[in-house]
């Protein structure tokens, strides 16, 4: 898939002050696409996330969090006492030279400069800000996290639906995997990023661009939003269930297995080998096998157990069967779909080998994504950026002064 | 007149042949950021969430061409809100030839068909871009549009087991949840966007058009980076874990008053810690040696839930949530669609708007996921143009963009080539 392509975003600064997951990864996108990211970590502390598990060794004998080298990879890394006099400047001074600032609103600084009103200051800039519940509303500013993103999103009140919901009808409301609302919310803002500069460069004119999690969230994922509101159709976990399908145990793993329609019932009794059960009149008719799901279950899942999951998925794909297994990193990366796609990557950055992560999820003809090195200690790349933006030798010193030094 | 700042791809035309719904989402959000998007469809085989709801009672009467058994699902009503539609039948030559006429007018082509259809239909990238050589065009599919599994059946609930997310989702004791079944298409929808997005700025810079492949299994697995990192780096490949982390204790939903209502609550760090201590009356936690740091608390989180749960059981989640939020901790409702539909806050941000839909009626649908600030002073665009009727557009099609003649229109109307 790989071809000499161009780094679509080649000569673009992009400041990001913000840490763990939504800033970050909206950073780690547009350094994919060429521009040359610059993350700076406050006096106040570090990005939480170089205390996500897991860790790699590092050269020297310590460890570094994987998952902020794979966030951060490819983005220089400043730091330096924002508080001061000095330090504020310094820092308008950095994000003046910048043609985008994607941040979290935590520090003082976002709050006062990189606002609604951020075209006052800086007329061409696009500041973006990713917060959980937006800008304003009667919600801006309450804490939250990816479990609360989730609960609010409305993914967590539909799961799981289904037979995890009926094996344990009491057990709690689940959060999605990982961070996928801060990544989510992170796309968009990246999205909304591009969309920004495209104008930009016909108006030269920046923007400021307010992204809530929450409000992607919602808008993004929530067309049942329409059932509930015009025909008074509230779905629960309970009501979400496939009435027959769903996942279910197989030899050596899982697989989940949708019949929506006829054509998928008559599939899936041809790779079943048509049993007797199968055959009977009453499972026919879709609302009619509906009724009777526990048994229809019970039958699949019966034969399932003696079946290998990349048999079945074999056999699925050559009967029109929509059968998936339930596949791991492990099988992800080897598998060949994705080999031959070039989809996973090794991951190297500055010392660190990461190991294998899914890459870049598109297959353009005329763009092709860099794949960032680029180190990851903290501070590393603060006098050569600061000397940049015209800083002097001495007043570096004098910033970077309570810095620990790598 | 009001005057309203248009958005970032104003002027910009999105030739849309997406059904259902990944696709749709995609194109949605280009509506949202000022393109024009004209969805070409067709009485022949109208897209699927045009139907499956028995026709309401129009708030209007009705002109002869509306056939109202397409124009009353509120999903498609959402899902293509600010679009036009053009009917036309594609298996005619003129047809075929019509749609080419307004790609030669237009900047980007989108379709989530099986990978290979839109080539048999005559209408693959090679004949796209030789009819508008800077042509972008995008495919979504489930498997991409090369690879050992390009034609693999997918549904978003597919593609969460395929992608590896499947695994991540559940409880250690039960089975595997049926997850979000539009996570996998939401998350599809706004990198293809993305993606667009990308072409288009290259486009910018250089001139040049292409075709993008987007495959719906990669967007899943792009994001588990946690999973894969962790089982390469130590040899464990992570599990269903339900709501436990490894960065906060207390992080659960839990149980409150009220028919299958919930709070979700999480807790990072000492300061919090004691905050949540104090709010729940319960100070001796604080000396408890179980939950004494961060790391005790995580290895004994159980134990905390079941703490945690007593407190809530009895009490109402809106008032745990503004009891908390009000210290610092991190919570709230575990909100059904129609708590999010009665939510205040989603309202002013304009998450939802009001549409005015020409067959059913003023309807509630989903706003933008972002918002610009205006630069000039008038407001931005809203969104106000309701999701089309079928065909809603082939007069502005085929007379203002085509410059073709009324004499013209009519006769692909009476031959039923605009259908």
């Amino acid at each position: 898939m790989a071809r000499a392509g161009q780094s679509v975003l080649n000569g673009i600064r992009v400041i990001e002050l913000g840490g763990v997951a939504a800033v970050p990864f909206c950073g780690l996108m547009l350094s994919w696409l060429g521009a040359e990211v610059i993350k700076f970590e406050p006096a106040g502390g570090d990005d939480d996330a170089r205390r996500l598990a897991p860790f790699v060794r590092v050269g020297d004998g310590g460890v570094e969090s994987a998952m902020f080298a794979y966030l951060n990879s490819g983005k220089k890394m400043v730091s330096f006492d924002e508080t001061t006099d000095a330090g504020r400047t310094a820092l308008a001074d950095l994000v003046a030279s910048a043609t985008v600032v994607v941040h979290d609103g935590s520090l003082e600084f976002c709050g006062q400069s990189l606002g609604p009103t951020v075209g006052d200051t800086y007329p061409g800039l696009v500041a973006c800000a990713i917060t959980p519940y937006g800008w304003d509303g009667p919600h801006a500013g309450v804490p939250a996290c990816d479990l609360t993103t989730n609960a609010v999103g409305g993914d967590c009140y539909l799961n799981p639906a289904g037979l995890a919901h009926h094996e344990n009808p009491e057990g709690e409301p689940l959060k999605m995997a990982g961070f996928s609302a801060s990544y989510t919310g992170g796309l968009a803002a990246c999205l909304a990023i591009m969309a920004s500069l495209f104008r930009q460069g016909l108006t030269g004119l920046g923007d400021f661009i307010d992204v809530s999690e929450q409000d992607v969230q919602v808008s993004m994922s929530r067309e049942q939003i329409m059932w509930a509101v015009n025909e008074n159709v509230l779905e629960t976990r309970d009501t979400r269930a496939l009435p027959v399908g769903g996942c279910f145990e197989c030899k050596d793993g899982y697989v989940q297995v949708y019949v929506f329609s006829d054509e998928h019932w008559a599939a899936l009794r041809v790779i079943m080998g048509d049993p007797v059960w199968a055959r009977d009149e009453r499972y026919a008719a879709a609302l009619d096998r509906a009724k009777h799901n526990d048994e229809v279950n019970a039958g699949i899942e019966s034969w399932l157990r003696l079946k290998e999951r990349d048999e079945l998925y074999t056999a699925a794909k050559k009967h029109g069967v929509t059968l998936a297994p339930y596949l791991g990193p492990a099988d992800v990366i080897a598998d060949p779909q994705e080999v031959d796609r070039g989809f996973p990557a090794p991951f190297v950055v500055g010392d660190l080998t990461l190991g294998i992560t899914p890459g870049f999820p598109f297959a353009m003809s005329e763009t092709t994504p860099v794949r960032p090195t680029g180190g990851w200690r903290r501070g590393q790349d603060t006098a050569a950026v600061l000397s940049g933006v015209g800083v002097g030798p001495a007043d570096i010193e004098a910033l970077v002064a309570g810095e620990v030094s790598e | 007149m009001t005057t309203f700042e248009p958005g970032p791809l104003h002027g910009l035309r999105v030739v849309d042949f997406c059904w259902v719904y990944a696709g749709p989402v995609m194109t949605r959000v280009l509506a949202d950021l000022g393109a024009e998007v004209i969805k070409v469809e067709s009485r022949k085989r109208p897209d699927g969430t045009r139907l499956g709801r028995r026709p309401l009672t129009p708030t209007v009467e009705l002109p002869p061409e509306i056939d109202i058994d397409l124009e009353c699902q509120p999903l498609n009503h959402a899902l293509n809100r600010n679009k036009r539609s053009l009917s036309v039948d594609l298996s005619t030559e003129e047809g075929r030839a019509l749609v080419l006429d307004l790609v030669k007018v237009s900047d980007v082509v989108t379709d989530n068909f099986a990978a290979g259809t839109m080539a048999r239909m005559g209408l693959g990238y090679s004949v796209l871009s030789s009819v508008k050589p800077d042509i972008i065009a995008l495919s979504l599919s489930g498997g991409g549009q090369y690879g050992r599994l390009r034609d693999v059946l997918a549904y978003a609930g597919t593609l969460a087991p395929l992608g590896g997310l499947g695994l991540l989702v559940g409880d250690a004791d039960t089975t595997y949840g049926v997850m979000s079944p539009t996570y996998g298409d939401s998350n599809a929808a706004i990198r293809a966007a993305g993606a667009l997005l990308i072409a288009l700025y290259h486009r910018r810079r250089t001139g040049e058009g292409q075709h993008i492949d987007v495959s719906e299994w990669e967007t899943t697995m792009t994001g588990l980076d946690e999973a894969f990192l962790t089982w390469q780096l130590t040899g464990n490949a992570p599990g269903r874990s339900g709501n436990t982390s490894r960065e906060f204790a207390p992080h659960n939903n839990y149980r409150t008053a009220g028919d299958d209502e919930w709070v979700a609550i999480a807790v990072r760090g000492d300061e919090q810690w004691a905050a949540l201590c104090d709010a729940v009356g319960l100070p001796a936690l604080l000396t408890d040696p179980r939950f004494a740091d961060h790391a005790a608390r995580v290895a004994n989180a159980a134990a905390l839930d079941v703490i945690v749960a007593d407190w809530t059981r009895a009490r109402d989640a809106d008032d745990i949530a503004d009891v908390l939020q009000k210290v610092g901790v991190a919570s709230f409702k575990v909100c059904s669609i129609g708590d999010q539909y009665g939510e205040e806050h989603f309202y002013q941000r304009e998450v939802f708007v009001e549409s005015e839909h020409p067959v059913v009626g003023v309807e509630i649908v989903p706003g933008r996921p972002f918002r610009y600030t205006s630069r000039s002073g008038v407001p931005p665009v809203p969104i106000s143009r309701p999701a089309p009727t079928m065909g809603e557009a082939n007069h502005y099609v085929v007379r203002d963009l085509l410059g073709a003649s009324e004499e013209t229109f009519e006769r692909l109307t009476q031959s039923g080539v605009l259908h």
